[in-house]
């Protein structure tokens, strides 16, 4: 628990990072970040990186997206070897991410909301969670249909779905197969978008009510799976309490 | 309705089939059943008096289709200065029907300590519920068969609430009726209305208020009083904040009441359990007030 707790750490100073890249005027490709103050340190990796900034022009993922993880890998002072290795492993979640996106008919036509999807799948995938069911959240909720899927489209929803199991697994201690469920039941949900992040209050009371957390999360799952609405999963809280 | 596309039938059938693997992996929805055993044990001061407690407390629940059936039983014992125990059983039988769920439950429990003579009450009832996407009505009637310290009676209680979910705040308006009679006494009669409130933020807390206002006629005589309740829940990192309350105001003054705050630190697992040191301290009013301190450690098993 202690690892994924880290890595979800890493995310959210990740995603921080990311965002605040995005308002910042910078250098907009690879090779301009190495020809930059910034990345004078990095000129050993300097053909890895062109690598790989090549590789992402031919499979359509934009270079700010590894711009900004050298940004952020240049502020923590990683080792060149390091970071480039990272910035490999990057490459092959954006990939992944675009990959789940394209098989789907959901890749963004503009730039802005297509680097928003990669670079959140991106950290959810760095946190653990896995492709398989990051696809099964974007199933989820695309088969929920046009019905409110919120800001961004399904993808994005599916993508919010995935990142509140993460957070609950995190919180909560689940396991990957239960984090993996919750997430694609969350994106399957009767609840709205903006709304998903209630699980967590929900599982809050579930533990005040003596609930332990795997069950909590059965309950919940079994719940949303079957339609439930917010107000029934509260019902089926209070039902269960002895107390 | 807007009908589906090819498309979205596929997606369908790819969530179902993800959704299916998942849930049946992990989550215990099917068929076998899934259940919870908890322990805890630890030492109390109650006015200043120490006593050992332990509380058992076992849940079991079984899905098929839209079928499902569960059962709980709950024990709590101390003993110190003087001793006391209750036990309270329930099982519901639920089936779904859409949006429509039935529940027949059947509870019952039994209490007693030294120099007080044993209660114990038996109670079967059927909830109807209703779940809408914006608003859901649940209908419920219980008939009840209880001893107080030796005095029998029957009580009936029946009532209705509405929920509805505003932005982050669940409202749950609603009346409850309920008729007393005791063994060779006359008949009393309770109406309560009130509003029930749940809020549910995007993040680890909880907290849900209750208040409503009930008449009691008894004969000639009526008593109006005010009856209130509160619960909060937060979870920090491991640690796990729960802080409750209860109280009844009359024009006679202050019926029964109760608080209790507790911390109960998440401290990993232990084999196949999970451990947590619960501490809590809960203040009783019934006639005497009690004051009383806990501390102890629970291991819950799933």
């Amino acid at each position: 628990m202690k690892g994924l707790r880290g890595r979800g750490v890493l995310a959210i100073v990740g995603a921080i990072l990311g965002l605040a890249r995005l308002g910042a005027e910078g250098p907009a490709t690879v090779a301009a970040w190495l020809a930059a103050p910034i990345g004078t340190s990095y000129a050993t990796a300097r053909d890895g990186l062109l690598a790989a900034a090549e590789t992402a022009r031919a499979r359509g993922i934009p270079e700010s997206l590894l711009v900004e993880r050298l940004d952020e890998g240049a502020l923590k002072r990683i080792e060149p070897s390091r970071l480039a290795a990272a910035i490999g492993q990057d490459l092959e979640r954006f990939s992944s991410v675009l990959g789940l996106l394209d098989a789907r008919g959901e890749v963004p036509g503009e730039l802005t909301p297509k680097i928003a999807l990669l670079r959140q799948g991106a950290i959810l995938l760095r946190a653990g969670y896995g492709v398989t069911a990051l696809g099964a959240c974007m199933d989820g909720a695309l088969a929920r249909g046009a019905a409110d899927p919120g800001p961004g489209g399904p993808a994005a929803r599916a993508l919010r779905a995935a990142s509140v199991a993460l957070d609950a697994s995190l919180r909560f201690g689940l396991d990957g197969i239960r984090r993996d469920a919750l997430g694609a039941a969350l994106a399957s949900s009767v609840l709205a978008t903006d709304r998903l992040d209630a699980i967590l209050s929900l599982f809050t009371k579930a533990r005040g009510l003596g609930l332990a957390p795997d069950r909590a999360s059965d309950l919940l799952v079994a719940g949303l799976v079957k339609g439930s609405s917010l107000e029934a999963l509260d019902r089926e809280l209070a039902r269960r309490s002895l107390r | 309705m807007r009908r589906q596309t090819t498309g979205q039938r596929r997606h369908w059938v790819r969530a179902a089939i993800g959704l299916a693997i998942l849930a049946g992996a992990g989550t215990g929805a099917g068929a076998e059943p899934t259940g919870q055993a908890d322990l805890e044990l630890g030492a109390a001061l109650l006015d200043g008096l120490p006593a050992a407690a332990a509380t058992a407390a076992f849940e079991a629940e079984a899905f098929a289709g839209p079928a499902a059936a569960r059962g709980a039983l709950r024990l709590e014992g101390r003993a110190g200065n003087d001793a006391a125990g209750s036990a309270e059983a329930r099982t519901d039988l639920s089936l779904s029907s859409g949006s429509l769920t039935s529940l027949l439950r059947l509870e019952g429990g039994l209490s007693g300590a030294t120099d007080v003579s044993p209660s114990w009450r038996g109670a079967g009832g059927l909830v109807l519920s209703l779940d809408g996407l914006d608003l859901s009505a649940k209908a419920e009637a219980a008939l009840e068969r209880r001893s107080d310290a030796g005095v029998l009676s029957w009580q009936g209680r029946s009532g209705f609430e509405l929920s509805g979910l505003v932005g982050e705040i669940l409202l749950k308006p609603g009346v409850e009726a309920s008729v007393a009679l005791p063994d060779g006494g006359a008949w009393s009669l309770s109406l309560l209305p009130g509003l029930g409130l749940s809020w549910y933020p995007g993040f680890p807390l909880s907290a849900s208020l209750s208040a409503g206002w009930r008449r009691d006629f008894a004969g000639t005589a009526t008593l109006d009083s005010m009856v209130g309740a509160a619960s909060l829940y937060a979870a920090t990192g491991p640690l796990l904040l729960t802080a409750e309350g209860s109280a009844t105001l009359s024009t006679a003054g202050l019926g029964a009441a109760s608080a209790s705050l507790g911390l109960s630190p998440d401290l990993g697992r232990l084999g196949s359990a999970r451990l947590a040191a619960p501490i809590r301290v809960s203040w009783v009013l019934g006639g005497t007030p009690v004051l009383s301190l806990f501390a102890g450690l629970s291991l819950a098993f799933d």
